[in-house]
């Protein structure tokens, strides 16, 4: 007869086998999930880095066209009334 | 009847079932419960069901992997593997101070696979209205050979785009993409360039310098899980890049926006106010030698250039030659102050105000009889420089040419830019060597022109011309002329600028300034064309201590006066006074005169 000893400990190791391939199992998918949700979040701030960077452009170019020398000039004669200080004359001392 | 003490013998224990263990005590231990439960023989034959198990997958695993693993993989990949473009953004350009000259926003295409879309007339005219066509035009993209590509709008805004997404057309589709806006428009057109509609540079700065903004878009292969309702499927996971993409880089360009507005507006003024036929005007760093401001007249606005004439779209400051004429007097003064023939004060003796050269007659306007050599500069005397120049070894107004800088690309980087001709093969005549020495026989660019004066606001050092914001504040450069030599020469220069000089016009108001006068009759196909001139004035200021180095050319003025000290010397005065003054510059020059403004 074989002692019964050696047999627990098989069933034991065979059960915590199992139950390990389990967790195995289990951490696997919970990992892919969490890696899946983190790389959808990475994705969605990379759409959110696109968007403003887009917008900064567009914000870019509003102020530049709004701003231009040639725009201003254009508001400061027509709107404000302003003129350039063309009639520079020397003055003799 | 009881037992006896004598035959009473101990009561033996009673009879154990066989394999019954005892322990020492003699007490029997309790009987294992898996001998009854799992006979021996089941362990050995589930233990041999398991490792057969185990062996069969190990060997299908392997089998898997290896006789078939190649065509899994290709299966696995076509069903989950896709390989998607990452695209990459145009780099930006700005002037020195960080204002923007070109951006790229986005836009929008819309576009649509011809075969398998099914346009009924009452998607087509709802689509019509969205993209402000018609019917009849999107049927005709649609109907264009067999193609599976057809583009329906390019270039249409955000808010269009996703009025055409929310109409859900079947088969339309919409695609970002990005165009480029010059903010400046025509005032720097020629020197930033521009793209075409798939966004590659065509000019200026945008082609010069396409490797670095256009980047290259890059494609990586990613992990994808079924759809979405866009029919898109959704990527679960990088894999990994195909191609990495690199990135536009932003260019930040030695233009200074401030600068080029005046230098613009005052070339286009001037351009206008004498009827001329175009205009440039280069502005150097006389530190750096960095483009400042490069304008040209005629121009055309980048942001629409299907409108665009082809007179406008060249940079004539660097593709277009004349015959510099006289701005290239004082490098012939150059050569003579080096060769130790003259001094500044050497008199030359120009009377009758003519001499003849076999058949060629060279003559002044009036007949100024002896002048100095500084006064030969300051008058612009033909005759007085051509008898120089005759005294002089036969190579040497070359030389002095060539060294600076005529003949030969100044480095600043622009496409398409021309070195113009300096050419030795008359300097064995008399009349090649003395027009030469007024600038006649030998061909430049206003950017040439520009680059030899920036050698004499240097001290005789000739440093190549950049558009390129650079990171030292001093350019190094070769020493080409003698400083000695060199400062005489400048200060000749200021003469031209006094009273009885050519080009007193050319005065900046509150500042001191150099600079050289220049009036060329145009060479037709029938030879020189007196009702055809090219008006210049080159200079740089302050004069004592040079800050910009500035080239007018005016070509072709038609009304009034024609010559470089009425039509381009003005020009050079309100650029350098403004321009000085933009950049903080004290004024030099408050004991003969102070700018005010009248009230």
């Amino acid at each position: 007869m074989r002692p019964p000893a050696p047999r627990t400990f098989w069933l034991a190791l065979g059960l915590a086998a199992c139950l390990a391939s389990g967790l195995v199992a289990l951490q696997t998918v919970r990992q892919t999930t969490e890696m899946r949700e983190t790389f959808q979040a990475l994705v969605a701030a990379r759409e959110r880095e696109d968007d403003y960077l887009r917008e900064y452009r567009l914000l870019l170019l509003e102020r530049a066209t709004f701003a231009g020398y040639q725009n201003v000039e254009r508001v400061a004669g027509s709107e404000l009334d302003m003129a350039f200080p063309d009639a520079v004359v020397q003055v003799a001392q | 009847m009881k037992p006896t003490g004598a035959s009473r013998r101990p009561r033996r224990p009673p009879a154990k079932p066989p394999g019954t263990r005892v322990n020492p005590a003699g007490t029997p231990a309790k009987p294992p419960v898996a001998t009854a439960v799992f006979p021996a023989w089941r362990f050995h034959a589930v233990a041999v069901v398991i490792v057969l198990a185990m062996a069969a997958l190990a060997v299908r695993v392997v089998q898997l992997a290896t006789a078939e693993g190649d065509f899994l993989k290709r299966q696995g990949e076509a069903r989950a593997v896709r390989v998607i473009d990452v695209p990459v953004h145009r780099g930006m350009i700005f002037d020195r101070h960080g204002e923007p000259l070109a951006v790229s926003a986005p836009m929008h295409t819309v576009w649509v696979d011809p075969q398998q879309a099914s346009l009924p007339p009452a998607a087509l005219r709802r689509l019509a209205g969205v993209l402000g066509s018609t019917p009849e035009a999107l049927r005709r993209r649609l109907d264009a050979g067999s193609r599976r590509f057809a583009y329906l709008a390019r270039r249409v805004p955000p808010a269009v785009a996703e009025q055409v997404a929310a109409l859900a057309v079947d088969g339309v589709q919409v695609a970002r993409t990005y165009h480029r806006f010059y903010p400046a428009g025509e005032t720097t057109a020629h020197l930033v360039g521009r793209t075409n509609i798939d966004d590659a540079g065509q000019e200026g700065i945008e082609l010069a310098l396409e490797a670095t903004l256009a980047g290259a878009a890059g494609s990586k292969r990613v992990l994808k899980r079924g759809t979405l309702p866009g029919g898109n499927a959704e990527v679960v996971k990088d894999l990994g890049y195909v191609r990495r993409p690199e990135y536009g880089e932003d260019v930040h360009l030695a233009l200074d926006l401030r600068l080029q507005f005046l230098a613009y507006r005052e070339l286009k003024a001037a351009v206008q106010h004498h009827g001329a036929a175009s205009g440039s005007l280069v502005m150097l760093d006389a530190a750096s030698g960095e483009v400042l401001a490069l304008a040209n007249q005629p121009s055309f606005n980048p942001n629409d250039w299907r409108r665009r004439g082809t007179e406008g779209v060249r940079n004539r400051a660097i593709t277009d030659l004349y015959e510099p004429g006289s701005t290239v007097k004082p490098l012939t003064v150059l050569a003579a102050l080096e060769g130790g023939l003259y001094t500044p004060e050497t008199e030359v003796d120009t009377a009758p105000g003519y001499f003849r050269i076999g058949t060629k007659v060279i003559e002044d306007p009036v007949n100024r009889g002896r002048l100095t050599v500084a006064a030969i500069v300051a008058k612009s005397s033909q005759v007085g420089i051509a008898k120089m120049a005759l005294a002089m070894p036969s190579h040497a107004v070359y030389d002095a040419l060539h060294r600076a800088g005529f003949g030969d690309y100044t480095g600043c980087g622009l496409p398409g830019e021309a070195i113009g001709m300096l050419a030795e093969r008359d300097l064995d005549k008399d009349i090649g060597r003395a027009s030469l020495a007024y600038g006649y026989g030998v061909t430049a660019s206003p950017m040439q022109i520009a680059r030899a004066y920036l050698t004499l606001a240097s001290g005789g050092v000739r440093k190549d011309v950049s558009v390129l914001r650079g990171t030292d504040e001093s350019a190094a450069g070769m020493q080409v002329f003698a400083p000695a030599a060199t400062a005489a020469v400048t200060s000749m220069l200021r003469g031209v600028l006094a009273r009885d000089g050519t080009a007193p016009k050319a005065r900046p108001p509150g500042y001191t300034a150099a600079g050289k006068t220049g009036t060329v009759r145009k060479v037709t196909a029938s030879g020189y064309d007196d009702t055809a001139h090219v008006a210049y004035f080159a200079g740089f200021a302050p004069a004592a201590a040079p800050r910009i180095v500035l080239v007018v050319v005016v070509d072709e003025p038609r009304r009034g006066l024609i010559g470089g000290g009425d039509v381009a010397a003005p020009v050079f005065a309100r650029v350098a006074a403004r321009a000085l003054r933009a950049l903080g510059v004290p004024p030099d020059d408050m004991g003969t005169g102070q700018a005010v403004h009248r009230a």
